[in-house]
């Protein structure tokens, strides 16, 4: 039995001799520090709205799924205001081009003036309209084709006194109600 | 020397300061990993891991003279970890070779300090048949010459528990040494 105890005290003299030899510690002491900055950048705390929304859910395929419900909402969302704003703008175009239309039946800036005008009857305006030649042309041009096109309408309304009077009551009526309107 | 400036100097976020620590303790961290795992590579790599947790638990270091515990628990643990990994894949089988190099150095006179793939191979052979805990006591107790009441604080055991593991781990070395070894060799 002392043999066996001398046996073990040996082995572990050797042992106890031998401590392991690490060698220099420049290696690991810059695997070390290059893992704890490698940990430190991948921790970065850095605001992200998804998490912040979708944060409170744990399972996995069920945050990529709301995540993926609520950008297809957004999508349908955008579109939608896209679709009504391009409506909005198409109609008050119309509204503009139809009232222009209602004078001479061509639109422009000047036809638009001289409905303000004639609606207003000279009083809101302070400064005179100023109308380039060629504006006046195209005026005098939509007059004429009127005139053409209405000549005979022209004529039996100046024969008929009644008829003429009747007409010029129902314009004056329909000019007060654009200008309260 | 760990000094209460040093581990205030790693807790302030001082990598300078912490690699000096690393300096200081690797040694002795892969002292105790390498007689645990008995694998020069695997107890570097439980080095590096231990280190990495030291710098995120910096804090919870309360003094210099309780460091040193803390620093053997994580080793040891993580020693545990790769133990269990090892055991669910045994690669060691009994080596004539390694029995005839323990004989010739027991019967030297003055026996020489050995590469650290000799005492690898040796410490594998005499604890091959010891459960990780019986293993890790014995590093400690009797090749890290620690005291049971050290021991007990870095494994979590009790005293009791610690004087148990180290007879048997006593024990099986002398069955095996008695058992390989021939007397007069």
């Amino acid at each position: 039995m002392a043999g066996e105890s001398e046996k073990y005290d040996r082995i572990l003299k050797i042992l106890r001799k031998s401590r392991p030899d690490l060698g220099e510690t420049d290696d690991i002491e810059e695997k070390v520090i290059n893992r704890i900055i490698l940990a430190t950048r991948k921790v970065k705390p850095s605001f992200n709205i998804l998490e912040f929304l979708f944060g409170w859910v744990y399972i996995g395929w069920v945050r990529t799924g709301l995540v993926a419900v609520s950008v297809l909402l957004l999508a349908a969302f955008g579109y939608e205001q896209a679709m009504i704003l391009k409506r909005i703008n198409n109609l008050n175009a119309r509204t503009g081009f139809s009232e222009s239309q209602i004078i001479s039946g061509v639109s422009g800036e000047i036809n638009d003036k001289l409905l303000f005008y004639r609606i207003t009857e000279g009083k809101q305006s302070d400064k005179p309209i100023k109308i380039s030649n060629r504006q006046l042309k195209k005026l005098i041009e939509s007059i004429n084709e009127l005139q053409i096109k209405y000549n005979d309408l022209i004529r039996i309304i100046e024969e008929n006194p009644e008829l003429k009077k009747y007409i010029d009551e129902k314009i004056t009526e329909n000019d007060r109600k654009k200008l309260k309107l | 020397m760990i000094t209460e400036e040093l581990l205030s100097g790693c807790r302030n976020g001082n990598l300078q300061e912490f690699r000096k620590l690393i300096g200081i303790t690797s040694p002795f961290a892969f002292s105790v990993a390498f007689r645990i795992l008995c694998d020069e590579e695997l107890a570097k790599d439980v080095v590096q891991e231990t280190m990495v947790i030291l710098w995120k638990k910096i804090d919870l270091v309360k003094s210099p003279q309780s460091f040193k515990q803390w620093l053997y628990r994580i080793v040891v643990n993580k020693c545990y970890d790769h133990l269990r990994e090892k055991k669910r894949r045994p690669e060691f089988s009994t080596d004539e070779s390694t029995w005839a190099v323990i004989s010739n150095h027991i019967s030297e006179e003055q026996p020489s300090a050995l590469e650290n793939n000799e005492t690898a191979s040796i410490i594998n052979l005499l604890t091959d048949r010891l459960s990780p805990r019986q293993k890790a006591v014995f590093v400690l107790c009797d090749l890290e010459e620690m005291t049971q009441e050290e021991a007990a604080g870095i494994t979590g055991m009790s005293r009791f528990n610690i004087k148990a593991n180290l007879h048997y781990a006593r024990k099986k070395i002398s069955d095996m040494l008695k058992k390989y070894i021939q007397d007069g060799r």
